[in-house]
Parts: C-alpha cells; structure tokens; sequence
C-alpha cells in the first residue's frame, strides 16, 4: 500500500494562489501635463502627504498628484483655495514667491505670488534620477504618468513561493515638505522633508545623494553640486548652518559654513529604522520607527548631544509606540508617534522628557510647530492646535480627508 | 496516466484483499463508544507529511460517527476538526469499512515577520478540510486495528500585509492573499478502543 501511495501521489498537485494588487499606469503627453501646473479649482483632500507652511498659506502635498493650497488666515477656519496639478509630487519647499516642488525625477519651479494663480517658471530636470520608475514603466521624455488603475489580479504560484513578490512597488514613492528655517522669506517644512531650503540654497536629498541649488534667483535655481551620503536617505532638517540628514541606518550632520559645499561633519550610526530629526543647538532629536519597510524594529525616540561636533553621543532613549515626524519649539517637542496619536513633552531636561499632553484618536504622521500653531497631518486630516498656553493645547481646526 | 492509476488502485485494491483473506466472525457491534488513535502518512505533490488523530464516537450496527482532530503537517502545520463516518461493509470482525470525514482545517502556523520580508502582519485563516477512504478493520471485541487509505484535502487563506517602500506617510500596506488547495493521498494505521456504553 505504501508503494501505491508513493506511486499515486505524483497524480495529483497542490494547488496554490496569490491575489494581489497591481497599479497600470496612465500616461499624459508631457508638454500637457506641464500646461496643467497652475492652479486648478480646489479639490477635497484625499492622500495628505508633506506640510509647508508659508505666510497665511499652507502647501499640503496630495501623495503623487500635486500640492493643496490652503489659505490659513484665520487657523480656525482655513480654506482650501486652489489645487495645483503636479503628477508625481511628494515634496516641497517655498522661497519668496517661488514653490519648488519634484515631478518625479524633475524639479519643478511654481510661481505663486499669487497662490490662486501659480504658473510653471522653469523645469530642472533629472534632479531626483531615483524617482525613474521601473517595473517595467518606463514611459519615453514625452510621457509622464498621471494616475494609476488599481486591478486585482490572481496567478497560479508555485510553493513557497510566497515571500518576495513585491506589489504596489509601483508606486516608488520618495521626498515630501521641506526643513526648518531662518529666513523670513522661506517657509517652515516638516521632519519628514526631503527638501530643505537655507538662505539662497535648495537641498534635497535622494536616496543616496545630497543635491544643491543654488536659489539666489529663486525663479531659476541652479543645480550645484551633487554629494553622496549614503544608502537609504530619508529625511532632511536644517537648523542654523547644519543640515541633519536622517537615513535608515543613521544621522549625517553636514555643515555649511560654504554652503554650496556641504561638508560631512558626524555621524551617529543606529539599529536599522526609518529616523526623521529635528534638532537645537544642543541635541537632536530622532525617532526610530520600525514594522515598516524601514526594517528594523525598534520604535523610539533618540536624543544625541550635538555640542561637540564631530564628537556625538546617545544621550537617552525613551520608547515610543511607532513614531513618524516630530518638531519642537522652545522647550515643547512634538511627537507623532503613529497610530498612539501626538505627544507633548516638555524637553527642558532631556534626561527626563516629561509627557505634557497626549492626543489620542487619531493616525499622526508629521508636524509643524510655529507661532503657536501646531500643524498635524494625520490619516484622518489636516489638524491645527493652538499651543500658545501649552497647558491648554486645544484644537482650533480639521480639513477632513475625503477617501 | 489514467492507466497507471487504474494500475495502482487494482494494486491497492488487491493488496487489501489479501490482508483481508481470514475473517473471523464476531457479533455486530451496537451503541459502542469508541476511540481510535491514528498515525498516518500524507503523501502529494509536496512530498511526505505525517498526521495524528484521535476519532471519538459511537458505533451503531454497522454505522460508526464521531468527532475527530489531530495534527496535520503537510506542507503546513495545522489542525483538522471533523466529523467521522465510517460504513462497515459486512458485520465481521475483520471487515472492510468505507470512511468520510470532513470539517475545518485550522492553521496553526505562524511566518516570521523579518527584515527580509517586509511583512506588518501575516494572518492564516481555517479552511475546508475532507478525507474519503477505503479500509480494514480487524481485531477481537474491544480492540481492532484499522488501515485505511484515502484521498484527503485541506484549504487555507492567508492574508499577508507587506509594507513596500515609502516614507511619505500615510503608507497603506501592500495586501496579497495566498490560497492554499492541498490535495494529498493518506494512509492511516489507527487502534480503536471501544467500550459499551
């Protein structure tokens, strides 16, 4: 019997299946979809992505299709005003009257003196090379992709063969807002920029390199200078003549005293996470969020003693939930810590955070502190709190996200 | 390939027969409850797997029904929960029984959540489970042993949420789900204990 069944067993065949999401993308002739950046009629929000605050307007990134503009005069009741069309867009950065924003591998310069009728001044191409898509989507100079057509789709698999296949990786998604900074003509970003703007330079980071351009004329930047970092870059923050650089595996401190040359000035190497930072004169401030593609699995908020560069060291750890962006302002740091909503601390003695207030009921992501207004981007909407009596922080508004 | 299985089941068919060449006359069994022990082999495109079950119900003339479980390691571990029937072909003690089962198969497996595989969360879910059979029984009034062999099936879904390459939040995880239709063929040598209940 036994030699029957080993006989008979190679009749028969398992049968195994994989459902999975596929993404075709749609094309539009380029000289098209360049015509079409200009402001365009608002429209609901539906996938927020980066935040920059500018003046009275707020620049809300809709993940790869283009830039909210939203007028912020009164925080309690803002306006979404218009909607610029910027196929591939997930960040931005604004200088007097200039929003710079990624068109995939472009970098694309908006004027928008008057943000209800911004117009294309110049395209910078090939800035962001990673943001080429693959996949087999390899549309000619002429195309760009505009949208994308969800389908499922179901395949005989062989066993085991269930691990490594890698759908929606369609959608290459990279940069976002923008860094922190001093001039009064440039705006205020988040901790998960990937552009930072100081005085008349633009940085941006891709996956490996630092990019500089030159803003001096901000309708025309230049691109400078290309310097390599490392692997997995993620975010950008600029404070004072530093840029603080957050990767998978760590943080790069780059100063630029010539800042048309940044130069490397320390590192501090961490458990591969995914690290935004904000920073002050004396420590950073990075949080480690693991669960994700950025690996790892830690989910913490590290600060690093910044004072004596290029000496740096872990100060202390304290754990978190799964944090995302973080900004501070005086003594105030702001955390979103992911689906554990926001946290307040008071980080007047790092060595003791003390836990000021805890916003619950909602998935936060990045946040911009200014003027005692706190901008929160979360899943659910664009949320703005007062922090002007930090023993009141109170919600003055929401822009709920229309799925 | 119809041939060589026509081939295989006469083989079968006549390996069974032979085993089966003495019968011993024993009283028909009625209202005994009864357990039996299996150990089993399960042999499919996936090569070979072991299975244990435990079957406890009654005997009613020449009906057995009862509850089954156990564990199945095919390609994956799991859990059966079935029902049993048996049909005995003719009242002796050793005798030929036609068996069913069919029930649940519940995964009991968990994949581990790696750098590697950008997985958020890996959830398993219960499935069809059947077993259909041909067997012999042989033994004295409180103890037999049953041989069956058989074609058996066991289903799984699994829903794995990966998380692709973003760092422009918020990031839907990536959802792909795995269907699982596992057809084997089993041999089961059991030992039933029965009592009169």
């Amino acid at each position: 019997m036994l030699v029957c069944i080993f006989m008979l067993s190679s009749c028969i065949k398992d049968k195994l299946t994989k459902t999975y999401t596929i993404f075709e993308p749609v094309y539009r002739d380029k000289a098209t979809v360049l015509g079409e950046i200009k402001s365009n009629p608002a429209r609901s929000i539906q996938n927020p992505g980066k935040i920059y605050k500018y003046g009275n307007f707020i620049f809300l990134n809709e993940v790869n299709k283009g830039v909210h503009v939203i007028d912020n005069s009164n925080p309690s009741n803002p306006l979404i005003k218009a909607f610029i069309s910027i196929p591939g867009n997930v960040d931005i950065a604004v200088k007097g009257n200039i929003l710079y924003a990624d068109l995939y591998t472009d970098l694309v310069v908006i004027n928008i003196s008057d943000p209800l009728q911004a117009n294309l001044v110049k395209l910078v191409p090939s800035i962001f090379p990673e943001r080429q898509y693959g996949n087999g989507f390899n549309p000619d100079t002429t195309k760009v992709i505009v949208d994308w057509i969800q389908k499922e789709v179901t395949v005989r698999i062989s066993a085991f063969d269930n691990g490594g296949l890698c759908t929606n990786c369609s959608v290459l998604q990279s940069s976002g807002g923008s860094g922190a900074a001093a001039s009064p003509t440039i705006g205020i970003g988040g901790s998960m920029a990937r552009f930072a703007l100081v005085n008349d330079y633009l940085y941006a980071v891709n996956r490996a390199n630092l990019q500089v351009l030159n803003t001096n004329n901000p309708a025309n930047p230049v691109h400078t200078a290309t310097r390599f970092i490392g692997w997995n870059i993620e975010t950008i923050y600029p404070f004072k003549q530093k840029l603080f650089i957050g990767s998978s595996t760590g943080m790069f401190i780059f100063n630029i005293n010539n800042p048309a040359l940044p130069v490397n000035e320390g590192a501090f190497t961490h458990a591969r996470a995914c690290d935004p930072v904000v920073a002050d004169d004396n420590f950073a401030y990075v949080t480690l969020r693991a669960g994700n593609f950025c690996q790892g699995t830690n989910n913490q908020l590290d600060i690093i003693n910044v004072q004596n560069l290029p000496s740096v060291s872990l100060v202390k750890t304290y754990n978190m939930t799964n944090p995302f962006g973080l900004a501070k302002d005086g003594n105030l740091l702001f955390i979103c810590d992911g689906k554990d909503g926001l946290k307040v601390y008071d980080s007047g003695n790092v060595l003791n955070l003390q836990l000021r207030k805890h916003i619950k009921g909602m998935e936060t992501f990045d946040v911009i502190a200014a003027n005692s207004i706190l901008l929160l981007v979360a899943k659910d909407g664009l949320y703005q709190y007062s922090y002007s009596n930090p023993d009141n922080i109170h919600l003055l508004s929401k822009i709920t996200v229309n799925r | 390939m119809k041939k060589r299985v026509i081939i295989n089941i006469s083989i079968l068919i006549l390996g069974v027969g032979l085993y089966a060449q003495e019968p011993v006359k024993r009283p028909v069994r009625k209202n005994n409850f009864s357990t039996q022990v299996i150990a089993g082999l399960l042999e499919g495109g996936e090569g070979s797997a072991l299975q244990l079950q435990t079957i406890n119900g009654w005997h009613y003339e020449k009906w057995f029904a009862g509850l089954g479980t156990g564990l199945d390691y095919y390609m994956f571990r799991s859990v059966p929960l079935f029902i049993s029937v048996n049909r005995y072909l003719d009242p002796g003690s050793n005798r030929f029984l036609i068996q069913a089962d069919v029930g649940m198969n519940i995964p009991w497996i968990s994949r581990e959540i790696t750098r590697f595989n950008n997985l958020v969360s890996d959830d398993f879910k219960p499935g069809l489970y059947w077993n259909g059979g041909i067997g012999f029984s042989a033994g004295g009034k409180k103890n037999n042993l049953v041989i069956t062999m058989g074609y058996s099936y066991k289903h799984t879904k699994e829903i794995q949420q990966k998380q692709v390459f973003c760092i422009n939040p918020p990031c839907p995880p990536s959802v792909e789900e795995y269907r699982y239709y596992l057809r084997r063929f089993s041999l089961r040598v059991g030992w039933q204990f029965m009592s009169r209940y």
